[in-house]
């Protein structure tokens, strides 16, 4: 008995290969309708229509990334402002202190860095990257996610009842996922 | 498009142009030469985008090509509108005065910029365009393998053309990015107007690879426009800064700043959202905006050149932008239609 609960506490969940891209989008979909929620789908290539499948959408990296772009732009804007005009006033070329022209070339680049960065740092972070350990790698078979493998894993729930609904969806091969 | 749509339009074009340079004098063949460059900027676009299309593929073009290949094809409209230009260009240009009137900075020009080499040059640029546009199917169904010599030889003439018509209209001014700066936003209107025509009818996907691709002319085009201010207002010499301080005075202020609101600030800020990108409605909104900012940019750029408005230019400018418009629209229209009859026989 202490045995039984010992390897339903290391279930993590399974893995399920399937043989091409629509395969498992048609997976997804399906299980998505019969009520799965922690799926995963791991392809070699972005597959057109799984995020859809999987209703993945991505919606805070663009407005991080836009609004911490316009605010470091508009602090490099500030910075030169306020040296040339309040700090260090001086004539240059008989132009006028605030000659803004001269300000938009590093206020651009500013602008565009912070938006760069935003953007990476925020992604890694969602991703929850860098990730030492993942129970997905305890299959042997995963490697060929990056080469010739269309998976989907699914977390939880009953293992034999996912098993079933996994191979009735045209799985080739079904595996369980050990912490 | 056919030779039969066009040759009505071309020969109105021809009269008009003819009789207004006759009777109008500068004031007529300064709006005249706006209107004809802001409507002509559309083919030239086109043409760029029919042989970017050549070399990338891809199903935004498949998708686009009959809106770039109609669009060229009223390429020999702005011919017949450009051609009376070269009868009065004692009307448009200064460097036509007697050399000792001129100033130093321009008689040096005077090897380049002389009636007789400019009419050649003149009508060299359109035996290229049109040569161009008759290798890439326009007016037969055969397209030669053109596209690669081809873009490059387009942005030389229309380098050169700019040069010509555009900068040479106030002949001590000299700016090399001048070009590329036109040829981006010709291009950019291109689209918007293809865009304008056609959004609706397009699938989404082929839709927003243009979009994308509108959003990357727009920014190049704002890039090489902010380079050369950047450059010529930091060296602040005589002959270069006059230009921007021709276009900074009375009207032409709030024109330049509604002009860059209208044909980039704009359209930027909606190809920024992907959900907008994707929408005909939107897209066709910023594609408005575009084209009616490419109006004023080109007015512009032209018209500050004459000194201060003339009266009849108030009536005259929007009067003429929108005649030759019209006839570009007919003649459109015309050739869609015998296409349309053509592809049913």
């Amino acid at each position: 008995m202490t045995e039984q609960n010992h390897s339903e506490q290391d279930h993590y969940g399974l893995i399920a290969r399937f043989a091409g891209p629509e395969a498992l989008v048609a997976a997804t979909l399906s299980a998505r309708e019969a009520g799965y929620r922690r799926l995963e789908a791991h392809a070699p290539f972005p597959v057109p229509g799984l995020a859809e499948a999987l209703t993945f959408r991505e919606r805070g990296i663009p407005l991080i990334a836009l609004s911490l772009g316009a605010t470091a732009a508009a602090a490099a804007f500030f910075l030169q402002w306020y040296t040339a005009v309040i700090d260090y006033p001086f004539v240059v070329g008989g132009k006028p202190l605030n000659s803004w022209p001269a300000f938009l070339p590093v206020t651009f680049q500013v602008g565009i860095f912070s938006t760069v960065m935003a953007a990476t740092i925020t992604m890694l972070a969602k991703d929850r990257l860098p990730h030492y350990y993942h129970p997905i790698f305890n299959c042997d078979d995963f490697a060929r996610a990056s080469a010739d493998g269309f998976f989907l894993s699914v977390r939880g729930g009953d293992p034999a009842e996912v098993e079933d609904f996994l191979r009735a969806q045209g799985a080739e091969n079904v595996r369980e996922l050990m912490l | 498009m056919t030779p039969r749509a066009i040759l009505p339009g071309g020969i109105a074009l021809l009269a008009l142009g003819a009789l207004g340079a006759a009777l109008g004098g500068a004031a007529f063949a300064s709006s005249w030469l706006a209107a004809a460059l802001i409507w002509g900027s559309l083919p030239l676009g086109a043409l760029a985008m029919l042989m970017t299309q050549g070399l990338t593929g891809g199903r935004w073009g498949e998708q686009s090509r009959p809106l770039w290949l109609a669009l060229a094809a009223t390429l020999p409209l702005f011919a017949a509108a450009m051609l009376p230009l070269l009868f009065g260009l004692h009307t448009l240009f200064s460097w036509t005065l007697p050399a000792q009137e001129l100033p130093e900075v321009v008689r040096n020009k005077l090897a380049y910029l002389n009636r007789p080499f400019f009419v050649v040059r003149s009508l060299g640029y359109f035996a290229i365009w049109l040569g161009l546009a008759w290798a890439l199917g326009v007016w037969r169904r055969r397209t030669a393998p053109v596209q690669a010599p081809g873009l490059i030889l387009w942005l030389l003439a229309l380098t050169f053309f700019a040069f010509d018509w555009f900068m040479s209209l106030e002949p001590e001014f000299y700016s090399d990015i001048y070009g590329l700066m036109l040829g981006t936003g010709m291009v950019a209107a291109a689209i918007a107007c293809a865009l304008l025509l056609g959004a609706q009818h397009m699938d989404p996907g082929a839709r927003r690879d243009i979009a994308n691709l509108w959003l990357a002319i727009l920014l190049g085009w704002a890039f090489t426009a902010f380079s050369q201010y950047i450059v010529i207002w930091s060296a602040n010499l005589p002959d270069e800064i006059g230009w921007y301080i021709h276009r900074s005075q009375g009207a032409w202020r709030p024109i330049s700043v509604i002009s860059f609101v209208l044909f980039f600030l704009l359209p930027f800020i909606v190809l920024l959202s992907s959900a907008a990108k994707g929408r005909a409605d939107w897209l066709m909104f910023a594609a408005a905006s575009c084209l009616a900012g490419h109006i004023l940019q080109i007015c512009w750029l032209i018209l500050p050149a004459f000194g201060g408005w003339s009266a009849p230019q108030v009536w005259l400018v929007p009067a003429l932008v929108l005649v030759v418009g019209a006839i570009y629209g007919a003649g459109y229209n015309a050739g869609q239609r015998i296409n349309r009859g053509a592809e049913d026989d």
